[in-house]
Order: structure tokens, then C-alpha cells, then sequence
């Protein structure tokens, strides 16, 4: 014990205030220096000690990390690393013109080297403008010249350990072996020409793994050679599916010592030799990254284990822009006009579920004309929340109040619950055990990401809709496919009394008149007594903001005054209330807010965004502090969601420890309807027995530890 | 011996790529074991609403034992070789990592010392420090900063709660054989 020897005095210090009593299992929050709190329960640890390890060093004194070695608290679809070198040397690779085996090369260099720390930045697929993403995150770039590529590998020399030397004569598989090997080992996987290079460049390594003597000539053959000799060295949290010739996730899988492989589960050896990796995997945890040879088969294959897929064959630069680890900034929501007698539209953009369409076709459609002229609802993936937060902060930032991100297929990473084209469910037989954990991860990363809606493809059965209302509570709705192949339109469907799940009818349309089509076999039905609701999906690739502009005017003349377009979470907000189905009151634009002295802009605890910039602070510390909605009629109330400072990003020991919710019919009378003490969640969700109130107040008798009370956001749930 | 450490480490890094640092393993009570790097620690803090007698239990080698109740918000950040437990508005408590056998959480308020004759347990808890586990044997002796001898609280039971009721405010030294505490009392 320092300064505390047995003859030397300990150094105490005690303080007097006065604090109540309850029993509450403690929290551990474990603060690392690359951001990430890692929460455990006390009860749960018997002992912490501390022990000398042995470890690497490059000269600039970092420590070299391992595959596995690298922080991957069990919350993160990644490891956290540590925040991107400054600058970062980044190299054109299609300027220094390298050939597909030399990128994959540049990429697993890339990983190894930035798992210790980001370093390395290479631009590889673009659609958008070059500095488009380094910029959003803030980096500062020391371009390798292109001419002379190779010095980025003598940069870094000192921390790969030799090579592993493939041929791809036999077939191109060996690729993603020699990559899955080099990032366990820290190896560069090179072919005898690129060797050569490097001895040309100076850098003669030791070849550590040769596979240019295995006779290996098929898929399968090689990739369980792979799973018999490395699988167990893998990690099993991140399985990279990427066809052999592109390079651009090595990066992610060598930091993290993942498999690469490419089967395809239409063989039925492929699939045999898929399913025993994927059955490896935890649900509601890990996730394939890449693609399939074909797509529902895949899909559909990892959904069998309970596991997504997060398309992201071409996504450059994960181990850079995942370290940017910063909270995603959710805007406030606009607020909805009063639900009238009229057709509500909703339109939605394809594929943002594929994060490399998010990180280049998006960026660039996105900057089309139309954009922000008219209600328009973007898919986007919740794991950007994980893989670049800041470009999440990106698209918010730029998004016009028009602009309304939901989230792609199906939630968290694409999952194909049920495949409507080959009449299918995935893994029907153990739905519930595998779709509750892929819905909790969704839910979490939803809340992160701000997603209210989710497109699911094609479609849920009863348990899989169960198990969305019951894991996704912060869902204002779902959409599945109507692509018309039974008889007669899918229906809408309510989950739980709550949870509105309705058709996507047109889904995947290839254009306006499509979709103009399809409204209109409602449209032409609407007579004005009561609302009407239609919702279509057009494919990004033919009907961008530029073309979906018409739709304007072409709804508008199919029933002329009567057709409003709307954001999808006013949307599903109207659809609710018009059934008699509870909604959030807070997106109502005739609530009034009053509060007690604040620091912040009042409007701020029910605005929708829970981010910090957005949230409600009191003035003093140590006072009760109080937020009151009026909402202008009686509403049945039945549920209220109270989001604390953590939920914005903050320390923990900032949230509310101690508050009440009341309501009331006039503001005179009040009934309190839940009463928290000694809060240590980040989020409040509470379902009451409905109350008839017009009003709802939540008081803070103890804020956090700074005793000021801050409040991210409220909720406030009732129904006509 | 820090010191030491990073001058080897210097050298180290300079010829041979390898080092020694610290890691701190989790051991969990299902037998998994969680490991993190010292150097990637930046806090550890406790969420909780004032557990009646559960705390944290600092055991170093030296046969010392010193807990702190969660509901004086410990906060744990290591830095240079030094683990540091400040809680709330007291000063630091520190301990070369070198010397930290294992921090155990539970019940504190019956932290019994390691040594029945050389030491005892402070429990550094909201409204004062209890000390357990004093020797029957052992005189206990209350001393304020100017060298002065005060009289010293009833010990009961071998435990003795110091607070401002107990021996006022102020800075005061108290000794129980061979070991000795400062103690800080604020209104």
C-alpha cells in the first residue's frame, strides 16, 4: 500500500451527508482509455487481481496488440481501439494501381497495424468524394505517395512477423486463407510476386506459412483445411464472408483474427462446412460481415443460428472510422400536425442496410435534387452506430427535416426471418429462442442509432412479431413485403396492442409510376371519412430523390388536397392514433412544456433526441427540478419512457437517481402514477394501468451526482 | 521500481520489442476470467444506491486491508503504477499495484484485519470510518496534528466508529499499536 505502510499513517478523509438507504445490487463501471464502460455487476466478480504480462513494443512505444489481444467488451459488434493516430498515413490504391492480391495485402496490413492503433487509411471503392469520410471524422492524412506504395509496408515493418506465401493457381480461395492466417499471426498474406516486391522495396521477411504446396482445388476443400487447422484460433464473434478477390473488409477481419471464407450454402458441403462456424457463434452478440454467393440462401442461412449478416463487401477503413468512437447525434424530431381525415403516405429508400452503400452510393444520392423537398424515409444500417458513428452523425447533420432514417433490413444486420420467394421460414422450429436475442441486439442498437422503423424482409411469423414488441420497445412500427405472391394483399397486423406491422405494397418498386400504381388501389377508395394509409418502397438504384420528387404531384392528383406525404415515424404516429393504438404524445406539435429554472432550451426534454446538445438541464443543483406536458385533450396513458444523461452519451453518475411521474386532467390534481428511486439505468420505461390525463409531470427530487438533474428525453404513450 | 521499469522498457523497446506491463484479470464468480490492460484503465466507479455494509476490499501483501463502502462513491483510476481509491470529498488512498493482492467487493462491515497484531480494517464509509477488527490488547491512541494526546472513544467489540460525534471535526492521528491512520472529520 502506497504511503500506507504499517508505520506510516493511512490517509482517510470522512464526510458527513446524510444518504438513503436501498438494496441494489452496485454497478461496476470500467472506464477504458479507447471509450468504452464496460458494466458488470458486483455480485457477479469474486476477486480482482493484477499480473505481469509480456508484450511487444514498436519504437514509437506503443504496445503491438494481437488478434487476441484486441478490447472487445461483449456490447460491441467490434473491438474498440484506440482513437485514429493524427496524422494517418493513407495511400491511393487506385492510383499506385495495385492488383486485387496486392490490396488484400495493403488491407490485412492495415488491420494488423491499426488494431494497435489506427494508423492507416486507405482509399480504395469510391463513389463519394475522396475526403468525404476522413473529413466527417475529423482525420488528419499524410499521403504515401502512389508511385511508391510499398514505403507504407516499410513504415510498419517492425510490427508484421514474416509472410504467408499463397498461390491462387488452384483457386482463388487460398486468398481468403492466407488472410485469415496473417491476421492471427501477424503475417502479410503475399503471393511469390508480391514477395518479390517487397525484397525489390527492401523488406525480404521470413516466410513464416507456406501454402503454395497444398493441392487443395475447391472451396470447400480449402476452407476446411481453414476450419481444421485455424477455426480455433478464430475469432468467434465476427465471421467475414467476402468473395476471395475483394479486399476491402480483410482490414476489420485481420484486426480481430476473424475467418474469411466465401461458401456457398446452396452446396450442400459448403453449408455443412458454413453451418458448423456459424453454430460456433453467439446470437444476439456476434455477426457475419460481407455477403453470400447468392443472398437469401445466405441470409437465410445465418439467420438459422440466430445470427445477421451486415452487408459490407465494399466498406473501406472499418478499424479507422470504428475508432472514431463517439456517440451518434440524434436531432430533435419534428413535430406532426393533428391526424385528419386525409391519405397518409409514406415512401421508403432501399438498402440501407448495406453499410458499403451507406459509406459510398448514399453519400453521393443522397446530394441529389429532390432530397429535402419532400417527406422521405432512409434506410440506413443501426450498426453504423459500432462501424462509424460519425457517419451516422454525418447523414443527420445533413438531413433536412424531410429526411427520416429507419432502419434496413431487419433490425441490427440483415436477417431474413422469413423468405417470402421461396415460401421458407428460417429456423421455424426455434424461432423464439434465436429471434429474442437478434431482436434485443436490435433493440439496442436501434436506441443508439435513433431508428424508430424497421423494414423487415419479406416477413415475421407470430413468434417473431412477438418477439419484436416484446424486445424493441423503442419500434414505433414495422414494415414487411407485399410482393404480391399469395393470394389476395398481406394485411396489417398489430403486435401486443402496440407494435403496427404493415405491408410494404409496392415493395422494392423501380419507379414513381410503380408506385403511383400501387397507391392508387387505395387511393381511388379514399371517400374522406376517415384516414387512409399507404406505404411503398422504391429501389435506391432506380428511384432516388431525384425521380420520388414527382410523387408530389402525382399523389396529389390521384385525390387532389387529400394526400400528405409524411415522415415514416409520423406515419406509423397517425396510423396508431387512428386505430386507438397508443402513440408517443410528445410528437404532437400542440403540446405545450413547462418547466422549473433550466439551463437548457425547455423544449428540449421531449424533443425527440436524447443526444447531448439536446437535452434538458436544471439551473441549480440540488432542487427537485419538474417537466410538465400539456397535451391538450385526455389521452389513455400507458406507458412513459424517461431517457437519463447516459442515454446522451454522459457519465453514468449523472443520471436521475430519484423521480416521480404524475397526471393529470386539469394540472390542478395530480396522481402520481410511479415513483423511481435510486435509478441507475440510463433509460426509464414504465407501463402503467392506463389513466385518463391531459397532463403529465416528472419530478426529479435527485438528479445526478452533480446533483443537477438532467433529462435526455420523455415519452409519454396514450391512445384515443 | 517503476522507475526501474521504464528505463528498461526504453531499452527494451530500442533492441528487442519486448516488455512487461501490468493487466488486471476480473475473476468472475462463474469461473471466466476478464482481462484488461492497466494501461487501457482509465476508471472504475461504482453505480449504487448505498448497500448497507457492501464495499470494496483492498488486500496488499503487507497484510493490510482497507474497504471502502460503495455509498462513498469510490472511484478506482490507475496511473503510473499507483492505484488510486478517492471517494467522495476525501483525499486518496493509494497502493503500488505491486503490492495489491486482490480487491474483493461485498459485505466490508465485516472486513476482519490480516493481522490480529500488527493491523487492522478501516472501512471508509459515508458519515465516518469504522475500524474493525482492533486487538484487545492494543491501546488505542488519538492524537490532534499539534502532537496533542486526546481522549480516545470507547472501543466496542474491537470496532471503533469515528466520526464527528465521536471525536469532533478536524485532522487528527490515530494509532492502534504499530499502525497508525490520519483521519480528516468535516461537518
Amino acid at each position: 500500500m502506497k504511503d500506507s505502510h504499517i508505520h506510516r499513517p493511512l490517509f482517510i478523509l470522512l464526510f458527513m451527508s446524510a444518504v438513503g438507504l436501498m438494496a441494489q445490487p452496485a454497478t461496476m463501471m470500467m472506464k477504458l482509455t479507447n471509450g468504452a464502460v464496460v458494466r458488470a455487476d458486483v455480485d457477479e466478480v469474486e476477486r480482482i487481481t493484477f499480473a505481469d504480462t509480456l508484450y511487444n513494443l514498436n519504437s514509437t512505444g506503443y504496445r503491438i496488440l494481437e488478434a487476441n489481444e484486441v478490447c472487445w467488451p461483449e456490447d460491441r459488434l467490434l473491438p474498440l481501439f484506440l482513437p485514429p493516430a493524427s496524422p494517418v498515413r493513407s495511400l491511393d490504391l487506385n492510383a499506385a494501381s495495385l492488383s486485387g492480391e496486392e490490396r488484400v495485402m495493403f488491407c490485412t496490413l492495415q488491420g494488423i497495424v491499426n488494431r494497435t492503433r489506427p494508423r492507416i487509411l486507405l482509399y480504395n471503392h469510391n463513389e463519394e468524394p475522396r475526403d468525404t469520410w476522413p473529413t466527417a471524422h475529423s482525420l488528419r492524412t499524410s499521403a504515401i505517395p502512389s508511385s511508391n506504395p510499398y514505403s507504407l509496408v516499410k513504415l510498419f515493418e517492425e510490427e508484421i512477423n514474416g509472410l504467408v506465401l499463397y498461390s491462387n493457381e488452384r483457386t482463388n480461395h487460398y486468398t481468403n486463407l492466407a488472410a485469415t492466417v496473417a491476421g492471427l499471426d501477424r503475417l502479410l498474406p503475399v503471393t511469390e510476386e508480391i514477395r518479390q516486391k517487397l525484397v525489390a522495396n527492401g523488406m525480404d521477411f521470413p516466410v513464416v506459412e507456406d501454402f503454395t504446396s497444398l493441392t487443395m482445388t475447391t472451396a470447400l476443400s480449402v476452407y476446411k483445411y481453414l476450419f481444421d487447422n485455424y477455426w480455433e484460433r478464430c475469432n468467434h464473434r465476427l465471421l467475414v464472408s467476402e468473395r476471395p478477390t475483394i479486399p476491402y473488409v480483410h482490414d476489420i477481419a485481420a484486426a480481430c483474427g476473424s475467418a474469411c471464407v466465401w461458401l456457398d450454402p446452396r452446396v450442400a458441403g459448403e453449408r455443412t462446412l458454413l453451418d458448423k462456424m456459424l453454430k460456433e457463434m453467439t446470437p444476439g452478440r456476434d455477426i457475419v460481415l460481407g455477403w453470400y454467393p447468392e443472398e437469401r440462401s445466405g441470409v437465410g442461412e445465418a439467420t438459422k443460428y440466430g445470427l445477421s449478416t451486415v452487408p459490407a463487401d465494399f466498406f473501406e477503413n472499418t478499424t479507422v472510422y470504428t475508432a472514431v468512437n463517439k456517440p451518434v447525434v440524434i436531432p430533435p424530431v419534428p413535430k406532426r400536425p393533428k391526424l385528419q381525415n386525409r391519405v397518409y403516405a409514406a415512401v421508403y429508400i432501399s438498402d440501407g442496410d448495406n453499410i458499403q452503400y451507406c459509406q459510398h452510393a448514399m453519400a453521393k444520392i443522397f446530394e441529389q435534387d429532390g432530397r429535402g423537398q419532400m417527406p422521405m424515409n432512409w434506410t440506413i444500417s443501426p450498426a453504423l452506430a459500432d462501424f462509424a458513428p460519425m457517419m451516422l452523425n454525418y447523414y443527420y447533420r445533413k438531413a433536412s427535416t424531410n429526411d427520416c432514417f429507419v432502419s434496413g433490413p431487419s433490425g441490427l444486420g440483415y436477417a431474413m426471418p422469413y423468405d417470402a420467394h421461396n415460401a421458407c421460414y428460417y429456423a421455424a422450429e426455434r424461432n423464439s429462442t434465436l429471434i429474442t436475442p437478434y431482436t434485443k441486439l436490435t433493440q439496442s442498437f436501434i436506441e443508439k442509432a435513433g431508428l424508430r422503423v424497421i423494414t423487415i424482409w419479406d416477413d415475421v411469423s407470430t413468434v417473431q412479431r412477438r418477439a419484436y414488441a416484446m424486445n424493441c420497445p423503442y419500434l414505433y412500427g414495422l414494415t414487411i413485403n407485399d410482393w404480391e405472391r399469395q393470394e389476395g394483399r398481406l394485411t396489417a397486423k398489430v403486435q401486443s396492442n402496440w407494435l403496427p406491422i404493415v405491408p410494404q405494397y409496392p415493395c422494392y418498386a423501380n419507379g414513381v409510376d410503380v408506385i403511383t400504381t400501387f397507391f392508387n388501389r387505395d387511393i381511388k377508395n379514399f371517400n374522406g371519412s376517415e384516414p387512409m394509409f399507404v406505404t411503398g418502397q422504391a429501389t435506391v438504384w432506380d428511384a432516388g430523390p431525384d425521380k420520388l420528387i414527382a410523387l408530389k404531384d402525382r399523389l396529389n392528383a390521384l385525390s387532389p388536397g387529400n394526400v400528405s406525404i409524411v415522415r415514416a415515424d409520423h406515419w406509423f404516429s397517425y396510423y396508431n392514433e387512428a386505430h386507438h393504438l397508443p402513440f408517443n404524445l410528445t410528437l404532437l406539435q400542440d403540446m405545450a412544456i413547462t418547466s422549473s429554472p433550466a439551463k437548457t432550451n425547455i423544449r428540449y426534454a421531449a424533443d425527440g433526441s436524447p443526444s447531448e446538445g439536446y437535452i434538458w438541464i436544471s439551473r441549480t443543483a440540488n432542487d427537485t427540478s419538474w417537466v410538465q406536458m400539456d397535451f391538450k385533450e385526455d389521452y389513455s396513458i400507458s406507458r412513459y419512457v424517461v431517457r437519463h444523461a447516459e442515454a446522451a452519451g454522459m457519465d453514468a453518475e449523472l443520471n436521475s437517481r430519484d423521480f416521480t411521474v404524475e397526471t393529470s386532467l386539469d394540472g390542478e390534481t395530480w396522481q402520481t402514477v410511479g415513483t423511481h428511486t435510486g435509478n441507475i439505468a440510463p433509460v426509464t420505461d414504465a407501463s402503467i394501468t392506463p389513466v385518463q390525463a391531459r397532463y403529465v409531470r416528472v419530478s426529479v427530487t435527485k438528479g445526478g451526482i452533480d446533483g443537477y438533474v438532467r433529462i435526455a428525453d420523455i415519452e409519454v404513450y396514450g391512445a384515443h | 521500481m517503476r522507475k526501474i521499469l521504464l528505463v528498461t522498457s526504453f531499452f527494451i523497446a530500442a533492441f528487442s520489442c519486448t516488455a512487461q506491463e501490468k493487466v488486471m484479470n476480473i475473476i468472475k464468480t462463474d469461473g471466466t476470467t476478464a482481462q484488461t490492460r492497466v494501461a487501457d484503465l482509465k476508471q472504475i466507479s461504482f453505480l449504487t444506491v448505498a448497500e448497507d455494509g457492501k464495499g470494496l476490499q483492498v488486500t496488499t501483501s503487507d497484510g493490510e486491508t482497507v474497504a471502502v463502502l460503495f455509498d462513498a462513491n469510490p472511484v478506482v483510476t490507475v496511473s503510473g503504477g499507483t492505484l488510486t481509491v478517492k471517494s467522495a470529498s476525501a483525499d486518496d488512498i493509494q497502493f503500488e499495484i505491486t503490492d495489491i493482492v486482490e480487491i474483493r467487493f461485498g459485505d466490508v462491515s465485516d472486513a476482519t484485519p490480516i493481522s490480529e497484531t500488527e493491523g487492522f480494517a478501516c472501512v471508509l464509509q459515508e458519515g465516518g470510518v469504522l475500524l474493525r477488527g482492533i486487538p484487545a490488547n492494543v491501546r488505542l491512541e488519538v492524537y490532534s496534528l499539534d502532537g496533542r494526546s486526546l481522549p480516545s472513544p470507547a472501543v466496542t467489540d474491537g470496532s471503533l466508529l469515528l466520526n464527528g460525534r465521536t471525536l469532533g471535526t478536524g485532522i487528527f492521528i490515530v494509532k492502534a499499536g504499530s499502525f497508525s491512520a490520519k483521519v480528516c472529520i468535516r461537518k
